[in-house]
Protein backbone atom coordinates (compact mmCIF):
# COMPACT_ATOMS: atom_id res chain seq x y z
CA UNK A 1 0.00 0.00 0.00
CA UNK A 2 2.52 1.95 1.11
CA UNK A 3 4.56 1.07 -2.42
CA UNK A 4 1.56 1.83 -4.39
CA UNK A 5 1.19 5.27 -2.89
CA UNK A 6 4.82 6.32 -3.20
CA UNK A 7 4.50 5.55 -6.60
CA UNK A 8 1.27 7.48 -7.28
CA UNK A 9 2.98 10.45 -5.94
CA UNK A 10 5.85 10.53 -8.10
CA UNK A 11 4.00 9.86 -11.24
CA UNK A 12 2.14 13.04 -10.70
CA UNK A 13 4.73 15.66 -9.62
CA UNK A 14 6.38 13.92 -12.87
CA UNK A 15 3.25 15.10 -14.71
CA UNK A 16 3.14 18.15 -13.09
CA UNK A 17 6.42 19.41 -13.35
CA UNK A 18 6.10 18.67 -17.32
CA UNK A 19 2.79 20.85 -17.16
CA UNK A 20 4.49 23.53 -15.65
CA UNK A 21 7.94 23.51 -18.70
CA UNK A 22 5.47 23.67 -21.03
CA UNK A 23 3.45 26.82 -19.73
CA UNK A 24 5.43 29.67 -21.84
CA UNK A 25 6.15 28.59 -25.28
CA UNK A 26 7.30 30.56 -28.29
CA UNK A 27 4.97 30.47 -30.80
CA UNK A 28 5.79 31.29 -34.96
CA UNK A 29 3.28 33.74 -36.84
CA UNK A 30 0.57 31.36 -38.14
CA UNK A 31 1.86 28.27 -35.88
CA UNK A 32 -1.60 26.48 -34.28
CA UNK A 33 -1.40 26.63 -30.94
CA UNK A 34 -0.94 23.37 -29.01
CA UNK A 35 -3.11 24.87 -25.78
CA UNK A 36 -6.02 27.54 -25.37
CA UNK A 37 -4.19 30.62 -23.09
CA UNK A 38 -2.92 34.24 -23.41
CA UNK A 39 -0.60 35.45 -26.43
CA UNK A 40 1.47 38.21 -25.89
CA UNK A 41 3.59 39.99 -28.42
CA UNK A 42 7.30 40.72 -27.18
CA UNK A 43 7.33 43.82 -25.76
CA UNK A 44 4.73 43.23 -23.64
CA UNK A 45 6.17 40.33 -22.73
CA UNK A 46 9.40 41.92 -22.08
CA UNK A 47 7.28 44.42 -19.72
CA UNK A 48 5.99 42.00 -17.40
CA UNK A 49 9.36 40.35 -17.36
CA UNK A 50 10.52 44.01 -16.25
CA UNK A 51 7.37 44.11 -13.40
CA UNK A 52 8.51 40.73 -12.44
CA UNK A 53 11.82 41.73 -11.66
CA UNK A 54 10.50 44.91 -10.11
CA UNK A 55 9.21 43.41 -8.05
CA UNK A 56 11.51 40.46 -6.80
CA UNK A 57 14.15 43.66 -6.30
CA UNK A 58 11.67 45.19 -4.38
CA UNK A 59 11.50 43.00 -2.12
CA UNK A 60 14.87 42.18 -1.54
CA UNK A 61 15.25 45.77 -1.16
CA UNK A 62 13.06 46.27 1.60
CA UNK A 63 14.27 43.13 3.57
CA UNK A 64 17.87 45.17 2.83
CA UNK A 65 16.54 48.46 4.15
CA UNK A 66 14.55 46.88 6.83
CA UNK A 67 17.82 45.01 7.76
CA UNK A 68 19.41 48.62 7.93
CA UNK A 69 17.57 49.88 10.17
CA UNK A 70 17.37 47.47 12.96
CA UNK A 71 21.71 48.01 12.48
CA UNK A 72 20.99 51.45 12.78
CA UNK A 73 18.86 51.06 15.91
CA UNK A 74 21.57 49.27 17.37
CA UNK A 75 24.14 51.46 16.70
CA UNK A 76 21.98 53.74 18.40
CA UNK A 77 21.15 52.06 21.53
CA UNK A 78 24.95 51.38 21.36
CA UNK A 79 26.72 54.63 21.23
CA UNK A 80 23.68 55.77 24.18
CA UNK A 81 25.15 53.36 26.29
CA UNK A 82 28.61 54.88 25.64
CA UNK A 83 27.47 57.78 26.32
CA UNK A 84 25.96 57.28 29.36
CA UNK A 85 29.31 55.56 30.51
CA UNK A 86 31.26 58.46 29.47
CA UNK A 87 28.80 60.86 31.82
CA UNK A 88 28.92 58.59 34.88
CA UNK A 89 32.97 58.73 34.58
CA UNK A 90 32.73 62.54 33.88
CA UNK A 91 30.59 62.95 37.00
CA UNK A 92 32.91 60.89 38.73
CA UNK A 93 35.87 62.63 37.87
CA UNK A 94 34.39 65.85 38.46
CA UNK A 95 33.19 64.85 41.97
CA UNK A 96 37.06 63.37 42.79
CA UNK A 97 38.25 66.88 41.38
CA UNK A 98 36.04 69.31 43.51
CA UNK A 99 36.71 67.07 46.85
CA UNK A 100 40.54 67.00 46.61
CA UNK A 101 41.26 70.61 45.04
CA UNK A 102 39.28 72.14 47.79
CA UNK A 103 39.39 76.11 47.63
CA UNK A 104 42.27 78.77 48.34
CA UNK A 105 41.61 79.89 51.73
CA UNK A 106 41.08 76.07 52.35
CA UNK A 107 44.89 75.49 50.90
CA UNK A 108 46.06 78.29 53.19
CA UNK A 109 44.50 77.20 56.37
CA UNK A 110 45.94 73.75 55.54
CA UNK A 111 49.67 75.70 55.36
CA UNK A 112 48.88 77.96 58.53
CA UNK A 113 48.21 74.56 60.17
CA UNK A 114 51.44 72.41 58.86
CA UNK A 115 53.38 75.62 60.14
CA UNK A 116 51.92 75.52 63.22
CA UNK A 117 52.20 72.04 64.35
CA UNK A 118 55.44 71.76 62.95
CA UNK A 119 56.39 75.00 65.85
CA UNK A 120 54.70 73.07 68.42
CA UNK A 121 56.63 69.62 67.45
CA UNK A 122 60.03 71.74 67.74
CA UNK A 123 59.30 73.75 70.86
CA UNK A 124 58.10 70.61 72.65
CA UNK A 125 61.17 68.52 71.06
CA UNK A 126 63.56 71.16 73.15
CA UNK A 127 61.62 72.36 75.83
CA UNK A 128 61.74 68.10 76.70
CA UNK A 129 65.06 67.39 75.71
CA UNK A 130 66.18 70.63 77.95
CA UNK B 1 67.58 60.86 76.30
CA UNK B 2 67.90 63.85 73.10
CA UNK B 3 68.40 60.79 70.96
CA UNK B 4 65.79 58.94 72.08
CA UNK B 5 63.80 61.32 71.31
CA UNK B 6 65.08 62.41 67.92
CA UNK B 7 64.55 58.78 67.05
CA UNK B 8 61.13 59.09 67.91
CA UNK B 9 60.53 62.08 66.11
CA UNK B 10 62.04 60.56 63.10
CA UNK B 11 60.44 57.56 63.37
CA UNK B 12 56.79 59.09 63.65
CA UNK B 13 57.67 61.81 60.14
CA UNK B 14 58.50 58.53 58.06
CA UNK B 15 55.25 56.47 59.58
CA UNK B 16 53.31 59.94 58.72
CA UNK B 17 54.83 59.71 55.18
CA UNK B 18 54.62 56.24 54.80
CA UNK B 19 50.80 56.72 55.48
CA UNK B 20 49.93 59.01 53.33
CA UNK B 21 51.94 57.58 50.34
CA UNK B 22 50.28 54.64 50.77
CA UNK B 23 46.64 56.08 50.79
CA UNK B 24 48.00 58.45 47.48
CA UNK B 25 48.80 55.44 45.74
CA UNK B 26 45.72 53.31 46.62
CA UNK B 27 43.63 56.28 45.52
CA UNK B 28 46.03 56.43 42.08
CA UNK B 29 45.38 52.70 41.34
CA UNK B 30 42.17 52.88 42.15
CA UNK B 31 41.64 55.43 39.69
CA UNK B 32 43.57 53.90 37.18
CA UNK B 33 41.36 50.41 37.64
CA UNK B 34 38.24 52.68 37.31
CA UNK B 35 39.53 54.24 34.13
CA UNK B 36 40.96 50.64 32.47
CA UNK B 37 37.50 49.22 33.04
CA UNK B 38 35.74 52.32 31.16
CA UNK B 39 38.18 51.72 28.19
CA UNK B 40 38.04 47.69 28.16
CA UNK B 41 32.99 48.66 28.29
CA UNK B 42 34.32 51.31 25.58
CA UNK B 43 36.20 49.01 23.10
CA UNK B 44 33.79 46.39 23.98
CA UNK B 45 30.87 48.93 22.63
CA UNK B 46 33.12 49.89 19.84
CA UNK B 47 33.50 46.50 18.47
CA UNK B 48 29.38 45.65 18.26
CA UNK B 49 29.36 49.34 16.65
CA UNK B 50 32.25 47.74 14.02
CA UNK B 51 30.38 45.01 13.72
CA UNK B 52 27.59 46.73 12.74
CA UNK B 53 28.60 49.08 10.35
CA UNK B 54 30.69 45.76 8.71
CA UNK B 55 26.88 44.43 8.29
CA UNK B 56 25.38 48.37 7.03
CA UNK B 57 28.33 48.02 4.42
CA UNK B 58 27.12 44.49 3.08
CA UNK B 59 23.82 45.45 2.75
CA UNK B 60 24.17 49.01 1.22
CA UNK B 61 26.65 46.97 -1.55
CA UNK B 62 23.61 44.59 -1.65
CA UNK B 63 21.01 47.51 -2.04
CA UNK B 64 23.47 49.06 -4.81
CA UNK B 65 23.80 45.21 -6.95
CA UNK B 66 20.09 45.40 -6.85
CA UNK B 67 19.44 48.41 -7.84
CA UNK B 68 22.00 48.23 -10.97
CA UNK B 69 20.44 44.58 -11.86
CA UNK B 70 17.04 46.71 -11.82
CA UNK B 71 18.63 49.74 -14.23
CA UNK B 72 20.45 46.51 -16.45
CA UNK B 73 16.64 44.77 -16.40
CA UNK B 74 15.09 48.26 -17.75
CA UNK B 75 17.27 48.22 -20.86
CA UNK B 76 17.61 44.99 -21.66
CA UNK B 77 14.87 44.07 -24.43
CA UNK B 78 14.79 39.96 -24.65
CA UNK B 79 14.52 37.43 -27.58
CA UNK B 80 10.96 35.54 -27.50
CA UNK B 81 13.09 32.21 -26.48
CA UNK B 82 14.74 34.39 -23.67
CA UNK B 83 11.59 35.25 -22.49
CA UNK B 84 9.84 32.30 -22.45
CA UNK B 85 12.91 30.86 -20.79
CA UNK B 86 12.93 33.49 -18.66
CA UNK B 87 8.74 32.58 -17.19
CA UNK B 88 9.84 28.87 -17.34
CA UNK B 89 12.49 29.13 -15.17
CA UNK B 90 11.10 31.25 -12.65
CA UNK B 91 7.61 29.54 -11.89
Amino acid sequence: MKSYLTKTLLILSIAGNNAQAFDSIVLEKGQSAPFSGVLLSNETANTIRYQLIERDTFEKLNLSYERSLTLMKGNESLKDEQIKLLMDSNITLSRELTSRSGGTWERIAWFALGVLATSVAVYGTKKITN
Amino acid sequence: MKKMWGWIVGAFSVLLGLFFYERSSRKKAESINKLNKLNTDLSLIQKDIDANNKELGIEQVSIQKQKDLLEKASREKLSNEDIADFINRRK
